[in-house]
């Protein structure tokens, strides 16, 4: 019977994190690095500290990285990115859809077409487009693929809509995708959290929010590590079973936090209103 | 971290409810191939003990201990958990398998003890145990993981009653994941269906199979190694940061259930 240690060895096994060099991205790729893979981490916004990144991956163990600078929602970028994984691998075992990049939205005034268009190029197209040219490039889609999202599209967040419009359209791709490609034994599924403490977090609600939240109600984020981990955890075949699910790590953030959940807890007594002025 | 441990349930305890037979014998397998002591219960004592220990002394694995304990006799749960303080005195991950349900083939049998009979055999023994590991080992367990079905959502025949308990239980699970979110206790669900187990049989009758092999092929039915897997998975040190919630292990074939799939393969199946 096979154990966690054959499912956990993943040497010579080819991973590509499109948006993997920081936050929650760049935990997913020290995720399968730790477990010997071979991993490929894009980025394009994020001005990647290449020797910060190259240092946490020797010190979890982990085969040098390869760091790509490539656009996900550009067909150029794509297509040199898996030429240059084509020449030092056969076929790529997990791909993790990672990158999401949409217009901040503060007010419905600011919603704009080409702002969701935008947010679907980058946050949905991908899982599509890699998927596709992997197949095309490797001759073999990819044993599993992962799509990163997130919990504003069942409740509110701070200048959320677009991404969570973009959220909602991926992860029903994503079980349709599932279905397609079952019988090339791939499988498609989305893992979702709610907060963890990465800059795409502050970029999107501020950085006041982390204290605010871990005052009034802790244990209310995740950790990156804590993500990548089920990340990996969805592609080393133990689970293969779970096909196009939305599997939800957030420590039971999507079910408890609500107000009802703070009234519970008052007596922490952090939540009494200031003083009004005399 | 799990990576490169080779057995990583080496000195800890799996409790696996109606644990000598189907997805609750296959998920404790797994455990016990990763060094646990694997606990069973059974309550019709249908299960040839000898057979059942032969299937973990084939992996190499210990001896499960297997104790007849009726899920819905609270004396039994007592007895039970005061044998495993006795023997092991800890508790590291129990799996809520056993379902003992009245089966609702017309409206006449929807009575309100068969209703209540339902809940209490397979919504209730989840809390029950939960709170019995804490009472007598004096803590709950890292893993609590219920075995559930679609059944909740989704028509299934005679279901009636195990879809409410099932319900029932899953709500349960997500209040539990609250209450024990500061006790390094994790409460998921996962959620199957059509395993070919002695179970698919005696619920449905052989006849629903042979009905659905006529539109889908065999590899469409769960096997009972990838549910129990993927049981495995989530109390692997993996999911850690999962708790309340509800997974489905079904491929996805269950998002294609319709007639619309069959619709769509009309031709090959020969419907007009």
């Amino acid at each position: 019977m096979r154990t966690l240690a054959d499912w956990s060895d993943f040497s010579r096994r080819a991973v590509l994190v499109t948006g993997g060099t920081k936050g929650i991205g760049l935990a997913t790729g020290l995720a399968f690095g730790r477990r010997g893979a071979e991993v490929t981490l894009t980025h394009k916004w994020g001005s990647a500290d290449m020797a910060l990144i190259r240092a946490a991956f020797a010190e979890a163990g982990a085969p040098e990285p390869s760091i790509v600078d490539a656009d996900v929602s550009q067909e150029e970028d794509l297509r040199a990115l898996l030429a240059g994984m084509r020449e030092r691998h056969d076929a790529i075992h997990s791909f993790i859809s990672n990158v999401a990049f949409a217009p901040v939205v503060r007010s419905f005034e600011e919603y704009t077409r080409r702002g969701l268009a935008s947010s679907i190029d980058y946050s949905v197209w991908p899982i599509v487009s890699h998927t596709r040219a992997i197949k095309d490039i490797f001759g073999t889609y990819p044993r599993y693929v992962v799509a990163m999202s997130s919990e504003g599209t069942d409740s509110y967040m701070i200048n959320y809509d677009f991404v969570a419009a973009a959220k909602a359209a991926l992860e029903a791709l994503c079980k349709y995708m599932n279905h397609r490609l079952r019988d090339h034994g791939t499988r498609v599924n989305v893992l979702r959290t709610r907060f963890t403490r990465t800059d795409s977090l502050r970029a999107m609600v501020g950085g006041d929010f982390e204290t605010f939240v871990d005052k009034h109600a802790p244990g209310t984020f995740t950790e990156a590590d804590e993500v990548g981990e089920a990340a990996f955890g969805l592609c080393c075949g133990l689970m293969d079973a779970i096909g196009g699910q939305i599997v939800t790590v957030d420590h039971g953030a999507n079910i408890f936090d609500n107000f009802s959940r703070l009234y519970q807890e008052r007596d922490r007594g952090t939540l009494a209103p200031r003083e009004a002025p005399e | 971290m799990t990576g490169g441990v080779r057995r990583v349930y080496e000195n800890r305890v799996v409790l696996v409810t109606g644990g000598t037979k189907g997805i609750g014998l296959g998920t404790a397998l797994v455990f016990a191939a990763h060094g646990a002591q694997a606990i069973l219960t059974c309550r019709w004592g249908s299960a040839d003990p000898d057979e059942v220990r032969k299937r973990f002394t084939d992996i190499g694995a210990l001896e499960p201990l297997i104790v007849e304990a009726d899920v819905a006799s609270s004396e039994d749960t007592q007895m039970l958990f005061r044998t495993i303080k006795e023997k092991f005195g800890r508790l590291d991950a129990f799996i809520s398998n056993a379902s003992n349900a009245v089966t609702v083939q017309s409206l006449d049998d929807l009575t309100e003890r068969g209703f209540l009979r339902t809940m209490r055999a397979s919504a209730w023994p989840t809390v029950e145990y939960t709170l019995a590991a804490q009472k007598h080992l004096g803590r709950y367990p890292r893993y609590v993981l219920v075995m559930s079905s679609d059944g909740p959502d989704r028509f299934t025949p005679a279901y009636d009653f195990v879809a409410s308990s099932k319900a029932a239980v899953e709500t349960l699970a997500r209040y539990l994941a609250y209450r024990l979110r500061g006790e390094d206790c994790r409460v998921n669900v996962l959620r199957s269906r059509a395993v070919k187990t002695d179970a698919f049989a005696d619920t449905f009758g052989s006849e629903f199979y042979d009905f659905l092999r006529r539109f889908v092929s065999d590899d469409w039915f769960m096997k009972v190694e990838e549910v129990a897997n993927a049981a495995f998975g989530l109390c692997s040190g993996m999911f850690d940061a999962m708790t309340g919630q509800v997974i489905m292990a079904d491929r996805g074939t269950g998002f294609a259930d319709g007639i619309t799939t069959l619709f769509e393969n009309r031709e090959s199946l020969g419907l007009e």
